[in-house]
């Protein structure tokens, strides 16, 4: 049984998901929605290293849920298995299960390419596409979406307002992605991952790479854009995580230390090494 | 502790910036002697014929008639036939190579192509005319001529006698030493793009066709146009494969199946006959046409790809 298991009572469970298959699905006492997706006994191996233990973890519909833990603790490696993108490489391989409302993603009812538009991913550095600005941003709806041109405008549009772009570019949608400034081009992706209507997005250290002032934009932008989906994001700033997150995962060596509410975690941690990590006495 | 004299270091510094200064200078002299040379040595033939030598398909050594059209259309057909084949072929290997097959054959199928590369072309030209061209004649050509020969339009490309050698004959060959070229620097530029560039690709529910086409393609565009554009300047020049199984007739013939004849093909097979002062300068003429032809290819192809940078901002 893992940390977060002990942390819930199972009596607060719905009926419903208390039937869901052999993973119980663990949940929160003071929520009344099941969560968005449940990570149940994940194990996760590069070769032979064995990278995550036993992970259990519920990720709380519409919430900011912030991963952290000192450097090489597998929090990306966390993250990359809720949109299967580690099965780009044959020697990586993930055990366990991880249910995106209710349904186990390594299914074989699962369509990959669905999957991955409902839990869309924005990494580290801004990777805009080598194409215009309006083209990224059109990018993915050309992919799933059989609309017209007009309506691709509207799309676009909308996803850059919310990813509160638009005023900065939309003179300039014909330009090159690449040609836009660092800040700019880490929102043009969270306009493109948005634009498609994802459920979850997947921020992997999303503001390690640009500015102050571009990291206070995405901060904001993340508060907004919870409304509508579903954010998991790995951040290396425990700053960050207590500012824009509502629940927290303290990730070491591959396990869960300790999983709660974010004012929780920050104020009165349960696990000693979390205090330790917390209190910048080590990571 | 003891300091070290810096001044040698500063010396060769200087010495350095010097040679490689007058190594970059050295190159486009060569370029320009070149030019002055083949202008200089081909003036008869400018003189008389004018610009008219390069509208002319007349060839005749024996009124001395001499016109460059044929020779021109040979070289730009059969190299049109290689590029044809070939950047296709060679982006699709490539993309096998880097995204869908395993490392270890990657890597075995890798070597051997940058292995065809160093094969010399007259090694292509005789396997081209002894072992290629028979078999094209007795298999290939007659399926092109009773399949296609009747179309209209198209048909008219493949018509003719199957004679094995000829303008598609020398294309295809021309292909096949482009191809591990085109293929060599097209896998280099599909590994050099960042794995998260690609990721993201994935990431936003692409198939691996969609993720090459429409990413890792445009990433990379500027090498893969760098790497066509060398292999057409190959092609464009190459001679000794080329003048093997071309066939060196010198009429403009709408079907591929005909023998004809290139501007290096022209120049190797017809130097050593060539004892009049004006058949020796039309010939010079011929290579003068080939070396502008190539230099304002190259230039085409910088200003494309500044083209292209501009509209999307390419990475690499
Ligand atoms: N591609 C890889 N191949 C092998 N091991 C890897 C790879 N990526 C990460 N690891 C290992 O997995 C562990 C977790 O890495 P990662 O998830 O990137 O950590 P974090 O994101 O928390 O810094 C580390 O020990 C790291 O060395
Ligand atoms: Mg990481």
């Amino acid at each position: 049984m893992s940390v977060v298991s002990l942390l819930h009572s199972k009596a607060s469970i719905p009926e419903e998901l208390q039937k869901n298959e052999a993973c119980l699905p663990l949940y929160y006492e003071h929520l009344n929605t099941p969560p968005k997706v449940s990570v149940c006994g994940l194990d996760f191996f590069y070769g032979e290293h064995q990278a995550l233990l036993d992970n259990d973890i519920d990720i709380a519909p519409n919430k900011v849920t912030a991963i952290i833990g000192p450097s090489g603790c597998g929090k990306s490696t966390h993250l990359r298995v809720y949109n299967r993108i580690f099965e780009l490489y044959k020697d990586q391989k993930a055990k366990g299960k991880v249910l995106l409302d209710g349904e186990n993603i390594f299914s074989s009812k699962i369509n990959i390419l669905e999957l991955r538009r409902k839990v869309g991913m924005i990494f580290q550095k801004p990777t805009p596409f080598p194409m215009s600005v309006f083209e990224n941003v059109a990018y993915g709806l050309k992919l799933h979406y059989a609309i017209s041109k007009s309506e691709i405008s509207i799309k676009v549009e909308e996803a850059l307002r919310r990813a509160a772009l638009w005023d900065e570019v939309k003179d300039m949608l014909s330009k090159p992605g690449m040609a836009l400034s660092g800040g700019q081009q880490q929102r043009l992706c969270v306009a493109r991952a948005i634009a498609v209507e994802p459920e979850v997005l997947l921020m992997d250290e999303p503001t390690s790479a640009i500015d102050p002032v571009a990291t206070l934009k995405i901060e904001e932008l993340i508060d907004s854009l919870k409304q509508k989906f579903t954010i998991v994001i790995v951040t290396h700033n425990m700053q960050q995580a207590a500012r824009i997150s509502d629940f927290t995962a303290f990730f070491y060596k591959g396990k869960i230390v300790e999983f709660d509410k974010t004012k929780k975690i920050f104020t009165n941690p349960a696990q000693k090494k979390t205090e330790e990590y917390i209190t910048g006495r080590f990571g | 502790m003891k300091r070290k004299k810096l001044t040698p270091q500063l010396k060769f510094e200087a010495m350095f910036k010097y040679i490689t200064a007058s190594s970059a200078t050295i190159v486009l002299i060569i370029m320009l002697l070149m030019f002055i040379q083949l202008t200089y040595n081909s003036r008869l033939s400018i003189e008389k014929f004018g610009l008219n030598f390069l509208f002319s398909s007349s060839w005749n050594p024996a009124t001395h008639e001499y016109g460059a059209l044929a020779s021109i259309y040979g070289t730009v057909v059969s190299t049109l036939i290689a590029l044809i084949i070939a950047v296709p072929m060679g982006i699709i290997i490539a993309l096998f190579l880097v995204e869908i097959s395993h490392p270890v054959v990657s890597k075995i199928t890798g070597n051997a192509i940058e292995l065809l590369a160093a094969i010399p072309s007259i090694i292509y030209g005789m396997w081209g005319l002894f072992v290629f061209a028979p078999f094209f004649a007795d298999y290939i050509q007659p399926f092109l001529i009773n399949n296609f020969g009747d179309i209209p339009f198209i048909g008219k490309l493949f018509q003719g006698a199957p004679m094995g050698i000829g303008m598609l004959s020398a294309g295809i060959i021309l292909s096949l030493m482009i191809l591990p070229f085109i293929t060599a620097v097209t896998r280099d530029v599909f590994i050099m793009v960042p794995a998260v560039v690609k990721e993201s690709s994935y990431g936003m529910g692409s198939t691996t066709w969609e993720v090459t086409h429409k990413v890792t393609l445009r990433y990379g565009i500027k090498g893969v146009i760098g790497a066509c554009f060398i292999g057409l300047g190959r092609a464009l020049g190459e001679t000794m494969a080329v003048t093997f199984v071309i066939g060196n007739s010198h009429l403009i013939s709408a079907s591929l199946m005909d023998p004809a004849s290139s501007i290096a093909s022209t120049l190797a097979n017809e130097f050593g006959e060539a004892s009049e002062p004006i058949y020796l300068h039309a010939l010079m003429q011929l290579g003068l046409i080939l070396l502008l032809m190539t230099f304002f290819i190259q230039i085409l192809a910088q200003i494309w790809v500044g083209k292209l940078k501009k509209s999307m901002g390419t990475g690499l």
